[in-house]
């Protein structure tokens, strides 16, 4: 009796396993016609986020985390914005003029622009926010240049720089304006918002989602979409399977596997992005065997970053071969070229110059949390150990703030860039993650910044690279691309900039 | 009342008649058809492990090959290949090496500690009781899985580490169980007879105390290992344990997780592998069980 009575359970579990798979597939094919079926308009989106947020202050924690950014992407603007052909535009500041020395810029600001609660930007607030975002350290880059900042009227804004710095422009795009008034009342913008963007906050919860809603007095012309609904998903193919039941509209592929099957079924928008992003291979360069220029050159020279590209990035990403490529001011076609190509012979002629000829053990690779970069470096790991040398991978969380406190010996590791090498100077010039100093290099970056001269520039950081490329601090493997999908229906411009991919603002459905 | 009889009986048992407790135990296990599935399929697995080497070469473990990448099941590749063109078979292969080796290993070493510790425990008493057990109440006051992911986050992600952080986690569970065990045994007629006799501690344990709680400690042992498999697998996983490109299968099934939906094969194959094993230990530890139970002599 009782076995019969466990068979029939379990025969009924089965079945309605086999129900549930039959009606999530009847369900997809219903969801798919969604937008046209109810013959509406829709006014509202939903969008994937991979990873659960931190804080929405556009200043402080989590102010340089990239899904953080995406809100206040949505609710903060700057001064300026810098599009995907490098240009600086302006958003909130109408003109600019910068001083001959170099040393003062004069913002004249857009008038009648309101924040959300109501109150119109003044100077003040600009003034203010500067002062704000310049109290905390993850803003750090693009403040630095920064003398003093000063509202000298109502629309008219101040910065005066410690010394000349030629990229300083784009660097305004990183420092979002805050309502002073709002902040001053005792307003924590971790988890409220407060800016001048053609979104406002309605509910904010870390770990799930964030709603969002069109500001009607925004100062530009009103958004097309009303409503924007943000999802954490943090399983990259539950996301997948969430979008293709039309649970979302707008995402783009964490596991980049997914893409083909979804750009082959011409059922979507996809697009694949290019980012200011490098993927790397950090070399610890004051620990012995690393400091010894050749050591590093055999294992560049070990590195095989079209198998890399192909296992760790399904082919979609591109290579690279320093810490920017092209579309950073600085880098030209000529000396963005490989010094050190794929050749295990001239890997072990490398591994010999450095007193290396039979191979060594290299210990402990650290490898950084994110779905390819142990994938590379596990290619890495399989070349190495073709020429004999052996290393041990290991999984850290830690891994940031351990290349950040030198503690290592190799690495994965991700880094961004922007539209001007200049940028490229933490990567370069002490103290970084790659353990790197080279004063030639520190004076070049140095010049290159405080000059005015933009060919002047562009020769400077030739010299810049071409050392670099010699010394061969550090092993860049590629420019990922952001494999972006969204619905049929759903009109999206996702942009170059890793923080700034994507605005609500720009989206519309037909 | 019948428990204390039978013990007794055991007491008295010289060595032939031990052999022929471990005879009736065999004969009472081969009645229960689940563990004699259990039993095989471990056998296989464990055959499987030690030699791996004859069935598939080890360098074909991590041999990568971008250009025959992620192709379903084939002659020459049985289970298929992965992201990195490697044999699924042959990673499965060696899998079984990795996670018999953990169960086994944290195992043994579990009962090795625990059995100590909760003998200990048991046969002083008093302070030495209360100092081991406060101890393990502090330990398995959190969560087993949660205490080894913070051991492992302490001493950095490697196979040894992930030993070591299983075994501890699993260490409070033997104590208690092996303690209470004892304690039962400790108060026998036969054991004060020894103190009174003048026997030395240590061999009233191990002549008097331990074999009479022995049948308890091998089933505990066994079902364990399943769950000791299970966790180390959960570890790996999520990264916290065996470190690529070793062949774990509960990190063969994170790698595969986010090719679930075009290639499913490559999630079977290790997953097919945890499931059997972790049932295959279930399945004899509740045969030794109901072999081992006095109450249910025929």
């Amino acid at each position: 009796m009782k076995k019969k009575l466990s068979l029939l359970l379990a025969m009924l579990l089965l079945v309605s396993v086999l129900a549930l798979g039959c009606s999530s597939d009847t369900g997809t094919a219903g969801n798919e016609g969604d937008g046209e079926t109810s013959g509406e308009k829709r006014d509202d989106v939903i969008i994937y986020v991979e990873n659960p947020w931190s804080s929405l202050d556009p200043h402080g924690t989590g102010a340089t985390t990239y899904v953080n950014m995406y809100l206040t992407n949505q609710m903060y603007e700057s001064l300026t914005y810098v599009n995907d052909a490098g240009e600086v535009t302006p958003v909130l500041a109408k003109d600019w003029t910068v001083s001959d020395d170099g040393l003062v810029y004069t913002f004249n600001l857009q008038e009648g622009v309101k924040f959300h609660n109501g109150e119109e930007m003044k100077a003040s607030d600009v003034a203010y926010s500067y002062e704000r975002a310049m109290g905390f350290p993850e803003l750090e880059t693009y403040y630095a240049p920064i003398a003093s900042v000063a509202a000298t009227g109502d629309y008219t804004f101040e910065i005066t720089l410690k010394y000349a710095f030629a990229p300083f422009l784009t660097y305004t795009e990183n420092i979002p304006v805050v309502s002073e008034k709002y902040v001053e009342e005792g307003n924590s913008l971790l988890d409220t918002a407060c800016g001048t963007g053609p979104y406002q906050l309605v509910d904010f919860d870390m770990n799930t989602e964030c709603n969002m809603t069109r500001f009607d007095d925004y100062w530009k012309e009103p958004a097309s979409i009303k409503d924007a609904k943000f999802k954490v998903i943090t399983e990259g193919t539950t996301a997948v399977v969430a979008f293709e039941s039309g649970e979302l509209d707008f995402i783009f592929c964490f596991n980049v596997s997914a893409f083909a099957p979804l750009e082959e079924s011409g059922k979507y928008n996809t697009m694949l992005g290019s980012t200011y992003h490098t993927a790397h291979i950090l070399m610890n360069n004051k620990v012995e065997p690393l400091d010894n220029v050749h050591m590093r050159r055999a294992l560049a020279h070990a590195t095989d970053r079209e198998t890399m590209i192909e296992i760790a990035y399904e082919g979609l990403a591109t290579p690279a071969y320093l810490m920017a490529n092209t579309s950073t001011f600085g880098v030209t076609e000529e000396n963005f070229v490989n010094a050190y190509p794929y050749d295990l012979d001239l890997a072990r002629e490398e591994l010999a110059a450095a007193g290396y000829p039979d191979g060594l053990d290299l210990g402990t690779m650290t490898i950084m949390g994110g779905t390819y970069h142990e994938k590379y470096a596990q290619v890495f790991q399989q070349s190495l150990s073709e020429i004999g040398v052996t290393i041990e991978l290991q999984a850290s969380e830690t891994a940031v703030a351990d290349a950040t406190a030198h503690d290592y010996t190799l690495c994965t590791m991700g880094n961004g860039f922007t539209s001007d090498f200049a940028y490229n100077s933490s990567h370069y010039v002490p103290d970084n993650m790659m353990n790197y100093d080279n004063p030639e290099v520190t004076a070049l970056f140095e010049e290159a910044a405080q000059e005015q001269d933009s060919d002047r520039r562009l020769e400077l950081y030739g010299q810049v690279i071409q050392i670099i490329q010699e010394d061969c601090p550090n092993i860049p493997i590629f420019n990922k691309q952001i494999p972006w999908v969204w619905a049929k229906d759903l009109n999206a411009t996702p942009h170059i900039n890793s923080g700034h991919p994507y605005y609500v603002y720009e989206m519309s459905w037909n | 009342m019948s428990t204390k009889r039978l013990t007794n009986k055991d007491v008295v048992s010289a060595k032939g008649k031990k052999k022929s407790k471990f005879k009736e135990t065999w004969r009472r296990m081969k009645k229960n058809k689940g563990s004699m599935i259990g039993l095989v399929i471990l056998i296989i697995f464990a055959l499987a492990a030690i030699f791996a080497n004859f069935i598939s070469p080890e360098e074909l473990v991590t041999a990568q090959d971008a250009k025959i990448r992620l192709q379903p099941p084939s002659s020459e590749h049985w289970f298929g290949t992965d992201a990195f063109g490697r044999d699924v078979f042959t990673r499965v292969l060696y899998g079984s090496r990795v996670s018999l080796t953990i169960g086994f290993v944290t195992a043994l070493f579990s009962l090795l500690i625990g059995g100590v510790l909760g003998a200990m425990a048991a046969f002083y008493g008093g302070q030495v009781d209360n100092v081991i057990m406060r101890c393990m109440d502090m330990l398995t006051s959190i969560p087993s899985t949660l205490l080894a992911l913070a051991i492992v986050a302490a001493l950095g992600a490697s196979m040894t580490n992930l030993l070591i952080a299983i075994t501890i986690s699993s260490i409070p569970g033997f104590v208690r169980l092996i303690r209470s065990v004892v304690l039962t045994v400790v108060e026998m007629d036969y054991v004060e007879a020894a103190r009174a006799c003048g026997t030395r501690d240590a061999r009233i344990i191990y002549k008097h105390i331990l074999p009479n709680a022995i049948g308890t400690i091998i089933i505990q042992t066994t079902s364990s290992i399943s769950g000791m498999i299970l966790q180390a697998s959960g570890m790996s996983y999520i990264g916290m344990g065996v470190q690529p490109p070793q062949p774990e299968w509960g990190y063969m099934l994170s790698e595969s997780r986010e090719f679930m939906r075009e290639y499913p094969y490559l999630m079977i194959f290790p997953g097919i592998c945890v499931i059997l094993t972790a049932l295959s230990f279930n399945l004899v530890g509740d045969g030794l069980r109901d072999a081992l139970d006095p109450r249910l002599k025929d």
